[in-house]
């Protein structure tokens, strides 16, 4: 099994070049059954990297453009009356990854709709309960700049996202290599599939059996802890947010190949799983709130 | 070998807040230090900020080592022991201050705030006064703040929240405290010796001279404070009996005690009963309202009648007792010691034993003689003032012939002097007069402003009579006091005067507060704890409660001890521990693991710094990974680990 997550890295990190870690992140995020917000500039790669993992996992890929007419039926789909009956056309959510462009520029109300599909992986419509395909993943991306005529996700929605990335701009060499290379859309048309959508869901089976331990359990409760007393935020890191990085750190630990979880896993995925999920009370000079996040986690003791 | 850098252990606020306090703390104890412990302090203290400000590493362990030797040395030196209170403290605050200089890991913060309590509390072995109470509680009301934020991973916080805190913690052992006070089983006596504050002498002498009472008559210090049972004497009664002198050399009066039991007293039975609580005064004379008619068994008795203690008295003391202002003492004389209180030096105050003389040649009757020195008194016109004339020939004759103005001292000296020549027995008797009332509290102050001198005369059948020639010069001395007597622009002690408004009554308040803290609090000794108690109802219940305090405290004790131990046992991991050793050797060697560092991070690390550690390294990493992180961990994990632990030489 390895094997086919080393191919798919591989191939990813041949399109998107520079991001391994960025890649390494999403793929462990899928793999724990995860969606993903990325929060970037435009035209840094966000579609192209939902674009290539959907099609290296042999996925069908859906993307929606959030815009701020955005209605939920543009999202879910609606009954229409068609040759006499009613028929129900779905909307681009049934796709097995979506990719929800800008999701910050519809209404509060759209957006809601989507993460509601995505939190109950099935939609209904006019009382009709539908399950949306399995494997299921969203991919949303949010402007940071903020622009007039936004919706920000508020903190409750944000914390339905698994996690959180941030592209940035390729290096130098990175850069230049993409400048040389073929157009990305020429590579991404005819990238095939290192995987079969079945085995991807074998592959997230064995992500929860990755053995955690006695003294991981105290190292990650003591980074929650600390999130909550150490007085830095406004409020600490949930339950839910700690089960959440447990998951990833499996699934991390499984991308690197172990069969337990390391310290080092949960610092690894622990930046882009938190920093989301922390609003500091003040907004320090100088700090972005990755920084905070690393400092979280250099002021708690690995046992 | 490049030593760490300072791990932002506390934020240099915190650090600035910490260092002031433990400087506040240790000031009372610098100003008993030897200087260069205060200066070494506070080198300490500025160069550990300053690391901390500039994020340098703390000085490295021979430069501490030497350091601490010798300012061992050093205190060695100085007091010629380590051992004792004062050597103790010594040690205490430059141990505390050389702490601060390997102050690195939380561990260490809290030894050195414990170390801080500790100073709190040595604080109370050198004084125990009211306001060392407040500074007390000031000073542990910081450290817990101090504690508090220290223990708060970050220190990140809002001050106020550890002030309100700390301030409920202590508010909340304050009633804890007051209740061990009151039950917690006293020992008579202090348990440690209390340093001797160079046995200063104040107060009243064993002598008196023209100029000795009135010098002390510009102290407004505390000499005793009386609480009565009853009404409280008139200020006309107040004549505080403290020292008898007998001898007369010419100049000055001074004390010769005859080697016999104790004059019989006999007295009708009105009484006063009340409690002294005398402020120390490095001797051995206890003040009495005349005439003291019974003591406790620690108190002596001289054949001149007067009250003394077995030892100079360098602390504070409380004691009971009786008085009549209706007694007839010694009523008969023997003829030796008749003799005795008429001596005179041949040579000095002629003209006052001719004047004695002739007074005696116009009738051998006492009360005449009295009558006739009354009436010189009161007649010439003698001025009672602070300031008399330098009398440096002939006191009494120059005194009573020439300016006739003088202090107390004057008149009771020439009066005694007077009283001998016309063979009448007389002694002069020194002690306190009057006393100030202090409304709060309804007690009496005496200070040292209110020493004064009279006269003792015996006449047959009567036996000594209290007669005050100072009285008759000026009654207001002895009806309202010394302020009152004295002519205006006379150097009065400030607290003397009878009316100094506000401040007067603020005084007289914070010795109101004073008298009760050094009456209940330090003067509660095992008896006054036992009277407390059965007040309380707990008389009978005392030992039963006491058995069963200690029986409750043993068993919570116990437990205490077990869970810990259980917990330790519990707590303790072999694997964790042997890599904890492979850690210190690595550090040891340069490369120290942070704290919130992974096993395999810390590895990449060190085989990165060192590529020839990489073979043992990974392999130790790997099985300890392994063991503690891995699904199965095989029970010889640990012994295997620390074999190669134990031959790992980085």
């Amino acid at each position: 099994m390895p094997h086919v997550i080393d191919r798919l890295l591989e191939q990813a990190n041949a399109i998107i070049l520079g991001k391994e870690h960025q890649i390494r992140l999403a793929l462990a995020c899928i793999l724990a059954r995860g969606d993903l917000l990325i929060e970037d500039l435009p035209g840094v790669g966000k579609t192209t990297l939902a674009h290539a993992l959907a099609k290296l996992m042999g996925l069908d890929f859906h993307r929606i453009q959030f815009t701020s007419d955005l209605l939920p039926a543009d999202i879910i789909g609606a009954t229409i009356y068609e040759n006499g009956r009613f028929t129900f056309q779905p909307g681009p959510i049934f796709a097995q990854v979506v990719l929800a462009d800008e999701v910050n520029r519809a209404t509060p109300k759209t957006q809601s709709a989507l993460l509601e599909a995505m939190e109950e992986r099935q939609v209904t419509v006019d009382g009709e309960t539908r399950r949306l395909p399995d494997p299921f993943f969203v991919i949303a991306t949010q402007n940071p700049d903020t622009q007039i005529g936004t919706f920000p996700l508020p903190e409750s929605q944000l914390d339905r996202f698994l996690m959180c990335l941030e592209l940035g701009y390729p290096d130098a060499e990175a850069e230049r290599a993409l400048l040389r290379g073929e157009d990305r859309r020429e590579i991404l048309r005819e990238l095939r599939p290192v995987m079969t959508p079945e085995q991807l869901q074998q592959i997230q089976a064995q992500v929860p059996r990755i053995h955690v331990s006695e003294a991981l359990v105290t190292y990650l409760q003591a980074l929650l802890e600390h999130s909550r007393v150490c007085g830095r935020y406004r409020n600490g890191l949930s339950p839910r947010a700690g089960l959440g990085l447990l998951r990833a750190a499996q699934a991390w630990a499984l991308v690197d190949g172990r069969e337990a979880v390391l310290p080092e896993d949960v610092q690894a995925v622990f930046p882009s799983v938190a920093t989301h999920r922390l609003h500091p009370i003040t907004e320090l000079e100088g700090r972005t709130r990755n920084r905070h996040t690393r400092e979280l986690l250099e002021e708690v003791s690995v046992p | 070998m490049s030593r760490p850098r300072l791990d932002p252990l506390l934020p240099t606020t915190t650090l600035a807040a910490m260092l002031l306090t433990l400087a506040a703390i240790a000031v009372p104890h610098a100003l008993r230090l030897p200087f260069w412990i205060s200066l070494l302090a506070l080198a300490c203290g500025g160069w550990r900020y300053l690391r901390a400000v500039r994020g340098e590493s703390l000085p490295p362990t021979w430069l501490r080592v030497l350091l601490t030797v010798t300012v061992v040395g050093g205190i060695y030196a100085h007091y010629d022991t380590l051992l004792g209170l004062e050597a103790g403290t010594a040690l205490l605050v430059s141990m505390t201050a050389l702490k601060l200089l390997e102050m690195r890991a939380r561990r260490d913060t809290h030894v050195v705030l414990y170390l801080g309590f500790l100073l709190i509390g040595m604080q109370f072995l050198f004084s125990q006064t009211l306001p060392n109470l407040i500074y007390l509680i000031v000073s542990v009301w910081a450290m817990l703040m101090l504690l508090i934020s220290a223990h708060r991973a970050t220190g990140h916080g809002k001050p106020w929240q550890y002030a309100r805190l700390s301030g409920a913690l202590v508010l909340q052992a304050i009633p804890v405290a007051a209740v061990l006070f009151l039950l917690f089983p006293r020992v008579s006596g202090p348990l440690w010796r209390m340093p001797d504050e160079g046995h200063a002498q104040t107060g009243l002498s064993d002598t008196m001279s023209p100029g000795s009472v009135s010098q002390l008559s510009q102290s407004d210090a505390v000499a005793f404070r009386v609480e009565f049972d009853g009404d409280i004497p008139p200020p006309s009664q107040r004549y505080w009996r403290a020292l008898v002198l007998t001898h007369y050399d010419g100049y000055t009066w001074s004390r010769m005690t005859p080697r016999t039991p104790p004059p019989q007293l006999d007295h009708v039975p009105v009484e006063h009963a009340y409690d002294i609580l005398l402020e120390p005064h490095g001797q051995q004379w206890l003040p009495a309202l005349e005439m003291a008619t019974r003591a406790g068994n620690e108190i002596g008795l001289t054949a001149l009648y007067e009250l003394r203690s077995r030892n100079p008295l360098d602390e504070r003391l409380n004691y009971r007792l009786r008085s009549s202002p209706h007694y007839r003492l010694q009523a008969e004389l023997p003829p030796n010691l008749r003799q005795a209180y008429l001596m005179l030096p041949d040579a000095s105050a002629k003209q006052a034993k001719e004047l004695a003389q002739k007074w005696r040649a116009d009738s051998n009757d006492p009360r005449d003689i009295l009558r006739r020195a009354r009436d010189y008194f009161v007649q010439r016109e003698f001025v009672y003032t602070l300031s008399p004339p330098r009398l440096p020939r002939d006191p009494v004759d120059q005194f009573l012939f020439e300016t006739q103005r003088g202090f107390c001292e004057h008149y009771a000296g020439a009066f005694a002097v007077l009283m001998r020549a016309a063979g009448v027995p007389a002694r002069v008797v020194t002690g306190y007069q009057g006393g100030e009332l202090n409304p709060i509290g309804e007690y009496l102050i005496v200070r040292q402003s209110d020493a004064h001198a009279w006269v003792e005369i015996w006449m047959d059948g009567e036996g000594w009579l209290r007669i005050d020639p100072t009285a008759w010069v000026s009654p207001n001395r002895i009806e309202q006091g010394l302020a009152s007597a004295l002519p205006a622009g006379e150097p009065i002690p400030f607290l003397a005067r009878p009316d100094s408004g506000l401040l007067k009554a603020l005084e007289l308040r914070w010795d109101a507060l004073n008298n009760g803290w050094n009456r209940w609090v330090l003067g509660y000794n095992p008896s006054l704890q036992r009277s407390v108690l059965s007040r309380l109802g707990l008389d009978n219940l005392f030992y039963t409660a006491l058995a069963l305090a200690a029986s409750i405290a043993l068993i919570v004790l116990t437990l205490t001890l077990i869970l810990l131990l259980q917990g330790r046992r519990r707590g303790f991991d072999p694997l964790a521990a042997a890599y904890e050793r492979f850690c210190r050797k690595l550090a040891r060697a340069g490369l120290e693991r942070r704290h919130h560092e992974g096993p395999a991070d810390f590895a990449r690390r060190v085989v990165a710094a060192r590529p020839d550690l990489a073979e043992p390294v990974r392999a130790i990493t790997k099985l300890y990974i392994d063991a503690r992180y891995g699904a199965a961990t095989p029970s010889d994990a640990p012994r295997k680990l620390r074999r190669l632990i134990t031959t790992f030489r980085p």
